[in-house]
C-alpha cells in the first residue's frame, strides 16, 4: 500500500455528514457546555450556593431557638461555613483562567492539566482537613452534649471510652479520606493519566 | 441587533461554510450518534467563546482544527468516545470488511476503523495530513516541529498499513 491510497481513501469518504443550516447553529448556540471543566463549575457553582443557603438557615436557627449557642456550635459553624467557602471559592478559580482552548494541543492540555491538578490538589487537601477536624469536633459535640444531657460533665469519662471515641474517630477519619480520594481517582484518574501520556508525547517534538 | 447578536452573524457564516472541519473531528473521536451530536455542540460552543480573541493570525481552518481537536482531546470526556484498542487484527474491522457493499465504501469504512485504533494524538496527526495540511501547519495546530510532524507521520502510516494492508487484499480480489 503506498501513501497515495489513504489520501485517495480519505476523499473518498461516501457518508455524508450533516449539513446544519444557520438557525440550527443558533439553537444549537443556546445550549449548556457538557465539556469536564463546564460541569466542574456548575457543580461547583451549586455547592457554593447550598452552602450559602445553608449558612444562613443554620444562623437563622441559631437567633431563634430559646437555648444559648454552644461553643462547639460556633466552632462547627466557623468550619463548615466560611472555611469551607473559602476553598470552594479556591476550587472554582482554578478554572477561571482556562482559556486555552485556541492554543496549539500542546500547550492547551499543558494548561489543562495545570488547572485540573490544581483542582485536584485542592480538592485532597479540603479532604485532608476538613474530614479530621470536622470530625473530631463533631463527634467531641456529639458527645459533650450527650453527657450534659445526663447532668454529667466531661471529667469522669473513664479512658477507656476515650480511647474508643479516639478509636472511632481515627477509623472514619481513615475511611473518609481514602474513600475521598478513590472518588476522585475513578472520576478524572483515567482521563487525567490519558491527557498527561499525550502531553509527554508531544513533549519528544518540542 | 445586540453586539452579541451582531458577532454572532460572522460566526455563523464561517461555521456554515467550514463546519465540514467539525464533522471531520466528531467522526473521528465519537463513536455513537448521541456522542458526536455532543461533540459536535461542544466544539461549536468552544469555537464561539474564543471567537471574540480570534485574530485573525492563523488561517480560519488551522483555528478551527486548534479548537475542535483541542475540545475532543482534553474536554470531552466520554467512557464510549473510544473503541478497545489493543488488537490491531480486531473483529471490527473483520465485520467491516465482511459488510455487504461497495468496494469505495468498505474501504473507507476500513480506513475509518483503522484510524480509530490510533491513539488521540495520532489519530489528530494523520487526519491532518489526510486534510492536505502542510507540515508546518499540522505543527501550528499540534505544537509540535515539522520535523517532528515528519516523524510521526511515517510511523502512523506504516502503522495503518500494518492494520490495512491484509484487508485491503482481501476487498480488492
Amino acid at each position: 500500500m503506498k501513501l497515495d491510497d489513504l489520501k485517495t481513501l480519505w476523499d473518498s469518504a461516501t457518508a455524508p455528514d450533516p449539513n446544519f443550516d444557520r438557525d440550527q447553529l443558533r439553537r444549537l448556540l443556546q445550549n449548556k457546555s457538557s465539556s469536564t471543566i463546564g460541569k466542574i463549575r456548575r457543580n461547583i457553582i451549586l455547592e457554593i450556593i447550598f452552602l450559602a443557603v445553608a449558612a444562613l438557615a443554620v444562623l437563622a436557627w441559631f437567633a431563634f431557638r430559646s437555648l444559648p449557642v454552644h461553643w462547639g456550635e460556633w466552632v462547627l459553624f466557623t468550619m463548615l461555613f466560611p472555611l469551607s467557602g473559602v476553598l470552594y471559592w479556591y476550587k472554582f478559580r482554578a478554572f477561571v483562567k482556562h482559556d486555552s482552548v485556541s492554543q496549539d494541543l500542546f500547550h492547551s492540555l499543558d494548561t489543562y492539566i495545570q488547572s485540573f491538578d490544581r483542582y485536584l490538589n485542592l480538592y485532597k487537601a479540603t479532604m485532608v482537613f476538613l474530614i479530621p477536624v470536622l470530625s473530631i469536633v463533631g463527634i467531641m459535640y456529639g458527645f459533650t452534649l450527650a453527657r450534659v444531657e445526663d447532668g454529667k460533665d466531661l471529667t469522669g469519662v473513664p479512658t477507656g471510652v476515650w480511647a474508643l471515641l479516639g478509636g472511632v474517630t481515627i477509623v472514619y477519619i481513615f475511611l473518609a479520606m481514602w474513600f475521598s480520594k478513590w472518588y476522585v481517582n475513578k472520576l478524572y484518574g483515567r482521563h487525567l493519566r490519558e491527557l498527561k501520556s499525550i502531553r509527554a508525547e508531544l513533549e519528544e517534538g518540542q | 441587533m445586540t453586539s452579541v447578536s451582531k458577532n454572532q452573524e460572522p460566526f455563523l457564516e464561517i461555521i456554515s461554510t467550514h463546519q465540514r472541519i467539525i464533522h471531520k473531528v466528531c467522526r473521528l473521536y465519537a463513536h455513537t450518534e448521541d456522542d458526536r451530536a455532543d461533540l459536535f455542540q461542544e466544539i461549536l460552543l468552544q469555537l464561539w467563546r474564543a471567537f471574540g480573541s480570534f485574530k485573525g493570525e492563523s488561517k480560519i481552518s488551522t483555528w478551527m482544527y486548534r479548537v475542535a481537536l483541542n475540545t475532543a482531546i482534553s474536554g470531552f470526556r466520554k467512557s464510549s468516545r473510544r473503541p478497545a484498542t489493543t488488537d490491531l487484527d480486531s473483529t471490527a474491522l473483520i465485520a467491516a470488511a465482511d459488510a455487504p457493499s461497495s468496494d469505495a465504501e468498505e474501504e473507507t469504512q476500513l480506513l475509518y476503523k483503522a484510524i480509530a485504533m490510533l491513539s488521540d494524538l495520532e489519530r489528530a496527526i494523520i487526519m491532518l495530513y489526510l486534510e492536505e495540511q502542510s507540515y508546518e501547519e499540522i505543527g501550528e495546530v499540534i505544537g509540535i516541529t515539522p520535523n517532528y510532524v515528519g516523524v510521526k507521520i511515517n510511523r502512523i502510516k506504516s502503522k495503518l498499513k500494518d492494520i490495512l494492508s491484509p484487508h485491503l487484499r482481501e476487498t480488492r480480489s
